[in-house]
Order: structure tokens, then sequence, then C-alpha cells
């Protein structure tokens, strides 16, 4: 497929069929996330929750707050007409986080959200996590997978994720879905207006 | 994705910085559309100014800049979508044999020059990196960063 295309094509899924992705596409995204911190050496850890593991880790993180409020942004920005189906998936989602056959969770050092200004050590950090999370997103479209994200801005939320995946010194960055498509988003709007040759 | 610190002195040509705006465009956010973000990219001799300061030669300079978020999430959620369109700019360059340099590191004094170029205002926008475009010279950037990965089934 062509680069653009995947690009495209790639959107946020929140419904997923149960099939497990092969270990080899899961070593070829692993690779891929290595080459980012090839040039970009931060404190980066990626835990896969896959089977049993994930299904411990749902009761936590169906808790937070965000996926809820996320989803509630969602319900906002849709077409009318597509209200009805997004608050079917909204339950649906809640139940299981889209029953994902994989939940990636990105994990770096990063600074409190309650302060106003992140330092420059920790924005690096935070910008190098998501371009992680980006080459995730496509390399798994490039196999043929779709992804989802939802976040983690929830400090007792990231306190029992953190002693569940045991661990102290860094902090999640971001938490993606991933699997086989089970539904067909709404397609995807963008606004290229905001872009100027000098 | 590979990351180059050297490209050739050849010139990109202007459809396909077109087309590398347009992947950087598709980006993930949540709130579509509009996008809080502004893409500039600059080819002419201006573009000099800014990859001198970095000492990096490229034919092409590629500033996303995403409006200021008022709360730190809000300004933060902006911030990884720029991360985002700098790897799909990389990805589609990679696709037209191009290569780049992403800068996330950006100082006061190329924010500052960057702002001047791109006329934007630098109290609605923030300016997360600067990404260099061209055709690679030599080997992809190693700095020996490693993965750390847990497999829990």
């Amino acid at each position: 497929m062509e680069v653009l295309k995947f690009i495209k094509n790639r959107r946020t899924i929140r419904k997923y069929k149960p099939d497990t992705p092969s270990d080899e596409v899961i070593q070829s995204i692993l690779r891929s996330v290595e080459e980012v911190l090839k040039p970009f050496p931060i404190p980066f850890k990626l835990y896969i929750l896959m089977g049993k593991a994930r299904e411990e880790s749902l009761s936590i993180m169906r808790l937070n707050y965000s996926i809820v409020k996320d989803i509630a942004i969602l319900g906002r920005i849709v077409p009318e007409e597509f209200k009805e189906h997004l608050n079917n998936l909204m339950r649906e989602f809640l139940k299981d986080l889209g029953g994902a056959p994989i939940t990636l969770i990105g994990l770096t050092k990063l600074d409190s959200w309650d302060k106003d200004k992140w330092d420059e050590e920790t924005l690096y950090n935070w910008k190098v996590a998501w371009m992680i999370a980006e080459v995730i997103m496509l390399e798994a479209k490039k196999n043929g997978l779709d992804t989802g994200s939802f976040t983690f801005h929830n400090i007792t939320v990231e306190k029992e994720m953190k002693e569940f995946l045991g661990e102290q010194d860094l902090n999640i960055a971001f938490a993606l879905n991933l699997g086989y498509a089970d539904e067909t988003p709404v397609p995807k709007e963008i606004d290229d207006r905001k872009f100027t040759i000098v | 994705m590979r990351i180059y610190n050297k490209f050739k002195a050849k010139d990109v040509d202007k459809d396909a910085v077109d087309v590398l705006i347009r992947a950087g465009f598709y980006a993930p956010y949540g709130y579509n559309p509009p996008q809080p973000w502004h893409i500039v990219a600059v080819v002419s001799d201006r573009r000099k100014e800014i990859t001198d300061k970095l000492g990096i030669y490229a034919p092409v300079v590629i500033l996303p800049f995403v409006v200021k978020g008022i709360m730190l999430p809000n300004h933060l959620a902006n911030i990884g979508s720029a991360s985002a369109i700098a790897v799909n700019i990389a990805y589609q360059a990679e696709s037209m044999d191009l290569g780049v340099y992403i800068e996330p590191n950006v100082s006061d004094e190329v924010k500052y020059l960057c702002f001047s170029i791109s006329g934007l205002s630098e109290t609605n926008y923030d300016l997360p990196f600067v990404i260099l475009v061209g055709y690679p010279e030599g080997n992809p950037l190693d700095l020996g960063g490693k993965l750390d990965y847990v497999i829990r089934r």
C-alpha cells in the first residue's frame, strides 16, 4: 500500500475482532520502535499486554476518567447520523476497552500533570514518546492492523497501573489498543488550509 | 523511520513538498477539524538562516506550529500531534527516497527566527519541532538508543 494511503486510512479504532496478531507482526512493530530510539535515546519502556495480562489490567484501565472524557468529546463532534452508533460504541468500548487482543503501554520519564509547564527534558521525552506512538500506529496499519489510543491523565489510575506493571521511575505516556478493526469509523476530515510555503 | 543529519546539495521538487505536508496533515487529533496546527515549509534562501543555526544543510525546512493549549494537558496533546506530523512526514519522505532530520529540542533563538520567517505569532503558537528534508547522504543517525520491552500474556 502506498504510504500516503495508509497514513490517510489510519483511524482510531474502538472495536476489535478477537483475533490475535502474529508474533512476527509484533516483532516488526518492536523493531520500528527501536528505530525511533536509535536517534532519540530517551528513557523508555514498552509493555505489551495480551491475554490474561490484558484482562487483569482492564479493571484498572477502564476506571480512567480520561477515556470517558475522550469518547464524550468524540460524541460532540461527530455528525448527527453517527451519534447513535457512537453512543452504542461508547457503552461497548467501556466494557472491555474495545476488546482489543493487545494493549501497548509506553512509559517514559515525565513531570507532574498538575504543573503549569514542563521542563525541556521532560517535554523532549514526551515528544519522542508520541513519535513512537505514531510509528506504532503506522506500522500496525502497514501490517493490516489497527490501533486506538487512550490516555492516562488521571493520577490514581496511573498509580494503580504502574503498580500493576511493577514500574516505579517511569510515567505512562500513552496506551494503545492493537488488533484487527471490527468497525468502520467515520470518514476523517482534515483542514489543510493552514499551510504556507515561504 | 530513519533520521539523517547530512543531505545532498540537490533541490526537492515543490510537488514533493506538497505531498509531505499533506501526509503531515493526516496526523491524529481528537477534535477534527480544524486541527490546531499550521505547517510552514521554508524552501527559499531564508531556510539557510535556520539550517545554519542547526549546523545541517537541507533544501527544505518544515515547521509544524501548534496552537498553544490553555491548560498543560491540552498543550501536551497538541505537542503530541506535532510528534505525529513529524513521523508522517518522515514516513512519506522515505517512500520518496528523501530523508528527514527531526529536531525536538528547538532553542529559543531558533524559535524566534522561525516565528519571524513564518509571520506567525508566538503568543498563539508553539514550535515543538524543526524538520529538515532533503536527499540523504550517509547512514541514518544512530546514538545507540535501545528498546526495553516486556511482553505479558
